[in-house]
């Protein structure tokens, strides 16, 4: 390099095209998009699980809810003059919702979970600024809108054929409304946490949504308090109203609750910052729970507790903030 | 254990190289202002001779350093240039003699001083904070009297990725450092000096326990978990002394006063050897053929340096002063080196890379990671939409613009840059207010 140039005045003479902005020049190197598709990954387990319960056709219903999905996205992007991105975060809508569709839908009825999820996008989604904006659980609100315009389909019907499981188990009602009977074995609980009973798809095997759930708390993407908090309050309400462990247990893993304790209540748009705040959250919604299914249908409590409990996030944010460094200090002074 | 900050990605590839001394420069360019506080007066004019080490800036208020000249040649001209905290300032313009040609320095030793002359020598030496932030240092050791400081800590840190300039100190000047320290105690009167050291520096701690036990003093190493930003002084005092330095407070409120351990060695020199701060070792690293840790006078142009450690390894994209976490980006090559710069890092156009900017998905993580216990996203929401009593209410001041928020960010907002903007408009609102007030206490009066 030449010290040609020197006649400057502090101003740029060298050629170099710098670029200028605001520290830190570094970044950790995580996205959006690495977030949403590790959370899709964990669902596989769930979505495995329901193949091997109820067979293929599950791939026909989820994939029919994630399409959806994305064109919907697609279109209200289009409409709303913003770039439409495959960040993920409808591929989860889509799945998730899928999941919660009931096994017995028929193939003529697939339009159900596309309804759905056109629902979850455009309506509570999209229509409420995208991404980062929305109030409610995109999935949870797909599917309450689904359940109170199609009750029927959505509820009875749990007839499937094709998955080996599904054979075995065809005879039975679904195992809440069992749990409504009172008449629990170990066995049934068994069944509750491996898959081998009916419900809605994804809902099936506690175990599938515990491993993918886990794994999301373990890679630190969502936090645990969430679901200990749910979970727990959930078991605890539960065992103090029957005094019956196993009961308690057959609870726990039914009726689509890990699904909401690990994908739908931990979505970070819907959910409280704070530690604290998400503690509150997950204890709120685990009442919530029990209550809904102590005095009514039990099925879609989950998705009942997941709505009631986004409305409050903004007041849980408000309130329940952080400790700032060295406050406590201060004002003991002061 | 205490959880706060994050663990970057430290490549510190300079840590086992010496200390090199840069060629002396042909021309230095002197900022008269290198420190918080008022700039200094030139006490010299165009065309004057000069001796390195002479005094050419003069100090106009308590808080400020004096400058000195670095090399010896005559006055080419005091004008305006860019200086590498971006913005223009006076600077004095030095052509240099190639000579060695030096003032004369009284050598005393410390401890025959009393307390008010080693500050006097330090204020004379025109020393400030060598880890950045550039304070003067007679100033952080002149507490006001009803502030007793205990403790005095060595920062040796050195939680930046990349920087490594405190690290070959403590290795190559244990010593001074901790004469250093033992001067700063004497000013403070106080009996217990704590160095801190992060624990992914094995060395340094080994070399500065030696040295700390020839002391007469009462100087400790305590070993830090490595994890950034152990080197805030907030941080730092809390996980050594578990005080926390109160909102709005500063670490005298709690009792300590931190010195960065160059700062340290600079008050050996200036105390004992009556030098003046007009050299300072820089890790010159990133992007260039040969990082190395360079000791250099002040008022080099960075390109100089850059060419001297073989030149860019490719087309840079960003040149940064100081480490990648707080640094500040330059848009010239031009600027001189400051007193308060520990690093050039240069980084190329991949690293710099394009980072598009996505809505808040409400993750929490930069939350989690503010080692302040500050609300970043709520704040910068509050702060775009001009919304300031809101970023106060949420204690903006408090931020230390470490950049741990940013650092997580998923979305790649510019948690900082939004923070610094709102932490500016916060201060200017609560001058405002404060000068009504004054204004109605003096239309009271009158009435
Ligand atoms: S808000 Fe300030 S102190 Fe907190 S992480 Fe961000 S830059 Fe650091
Ligand atoms: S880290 Fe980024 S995306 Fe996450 S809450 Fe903070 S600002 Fe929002």
């Amino acid at each position: 390099m030449s010290e040609g140039g020197d006649k400057d005045n502090g101003k740029r003479q060298d050629r170099l095209r710098l670029v200028i902005s605001s520290s830190p020049h570094v970044r950790k190197g995580t996205s959006v998009e690495r977030i949403m598709y590790a959370v899709v990954l964990c669902l596989i387990p769930a979505l495995a699980a329901s193949v091997y319960c109820f067979g293929y056709k599950v791939l026909a219903i989820v994939g029919v809810s994630v399409g959806a999905a994305l064109l919907t996205e697609f279109l209200a992007k289009r409409l709303r003059k913003k770039p439409f991105e495959m960040d993920g975060s409808a591929v989860i809508t889509g799945l998730i919702l899928g999941l919660m569709m009931p096994p017995g839908l028929e193939w003529g009825q697939l339009w159900l979970p596309a309804v759905g999820a056109f629902f979850a996008i455009a309506i509570v989604k999209e229509a409420f600024g995208g991404l980062g904006s929305n109030i409610w659980n995109p999935a949870a609100g797909g599917f309450l809108f689904c359940l109170l315009s199609w009750a029927a389909m959505m509820g009875v019907g749990w007839i499937a054929d094709g998955g080996i499981v599904w054979e075995m188990m065809r005879t039975e009602a679904t195992p809440l409304v069992d749990l409504e009977k009172g008449e629990v074995s170990m066995e049934v609980v068994k069944n509750l946490f491996l898959g081998n009973v009916n419900g809605a798809l994804g809902e099936t095997s506690a175990l599938a949504l515990l491993i993918g759930g886990l794994a999301l708390i373990g890679l630190r993407y969502i936090d645990w308090r969430i679901p200990l908090s749910f979970i727990g309050t959930v078991g605890v309400l539960t065992f103090a109203q029957t005094g019956d462990p196993i009961l308690t247990l057959a609870y726990l893993f039914a009726g689509g609750l890990f699904l909401g304790a690990f994908f739908m209540l931990t979505d970070y748009v819907t959910s409280p910052l704070t530690g604290w705040g998400r503690v509150l959250f997950g204890v709120g919604a685990g009442a919530v729970v029990v209550v809904i299914r102590l005095f009514a249908n039990p099925m879609e409590g989950v998705a009942y507790s997941i709505i009631f409990m986004n409305m409050f996030t903004p007041l849980i944010d408000r309130y329940l903030k952080t400790e700032p460094f060295g406050r406590i200090k201060k004002e003991a002074e002061g | 254990m205490v959880s706060f900050g994050i663990h970057p990605d430290y490549r510190k590839v300079t840590a086992d190289k010496k200390v090199e001394s840069a060629p002396l420069p042909a021309e230095v360019i002197i900022p008269l202002h290198q420190h918080i506080g008022a700039p200094c007066k030139p006490t010299v004019e165009k065309g004057s001779e000069v001796l390195a080490g002479e005094k050419i800036g003069e100090v106009q208020s308590f808080v400020a350093a004096p400058v000195h000249a670095s090399i010896s040649g005559k006055v080419k001209d005091i004008r305006r240039a860019l200086v590498p905290v971006g913005y223009e300032a006076d600077c004095v313009v030095i052509e240099g003699d190639g000579k060695e040609n030096w003032v004369k320095f009284e050598k005393r030793d410390s401890e025959e001083l009393e307390p008010k002359e080693i500050i006097n020598r330090i204020k004379e030496g025109g020393l400030v904070g060598m880890g950045g932030a550039a304070f003067p240092t007679h100033v952080k050791l002149s507490p006001p009297p009803e502030k007793k400081i205990d403790v005095i800590i060595a920062n040796g840190a050195e939680c930046e990725p990349y920087l490594t300039c405190d690290h070959r100190l403590m290795i190559e000047e244990t010593e001074r450092i901790i004469k250093g320290m033992e001067a700063a105690m004497r000013v403070l009167g106080c009996s217990r000096g704590l160095i801190g050291i992060e624990d992914n520096k094995r060395e340094c701690i080994e070399k500065m326990e030696k040295g700390a036990e020839l002391s007469s003093f009462e100087i400790e190493v305590r070993e830090l978990r490595t994890r950034y930003p152990q080197g805030a002084e907030k941080m730092l005092i809390h996980s050594l002394l578990r005080r926390k330095v109160p909102v709005g407070g500063l670490p005298m409120d709690v009792g300590a006063v931190v010195q960065n351990v160059g700062t340290l060695k600079a008050i050996y020199e200036a105390v004992n050897l009556g030098t003046p701060l007009v050299d300072r070792v820089v890790t010159v690293t990133g992007g260039v053929k040969q990082p190395q840790n360079l000791m250099v006078r002040i008022g080099t142009r960075i390109k100089d340096l850059i060419d001297f450690c073989g030149g860019f390894t490719q087309e840079p994209g960003k040149i940064i002063n100081g480490g990648p976490m707080m640094g500040i980006a330059q848009e010239s090559v031009e600027v001189p080196v400051i007193k308060g710069m520990s690093g050039i890092l240069v980084q190329s156009k991949e690293d710099v890379g394009k980072r598009r900017e996505r809505p808040c998905i409400r993750c929490g993580s930069c939350i989690e990671s503010c080692p302040l216990g500050l609300m970043p996203t709520t704040i910068v929401r509050y702060a775009k939409k001009g919304m300031f009593e809101d970023c106060d209410r949420y204690y903006i001041a408090n931020c230390i613009e470490c950049g741990c928020c940013s650092w997580v960010c998923p979305s790649n907002i510019p948690l900082v840059h939004w923070l610094k903007y709102g932490k500016g408009e916060v201060l200017k609102i609560k001058r405002k207010k404060l000068e009504k007030e004054r204004e109605k206490e003096k239309g009271g009066e009158t009435k």
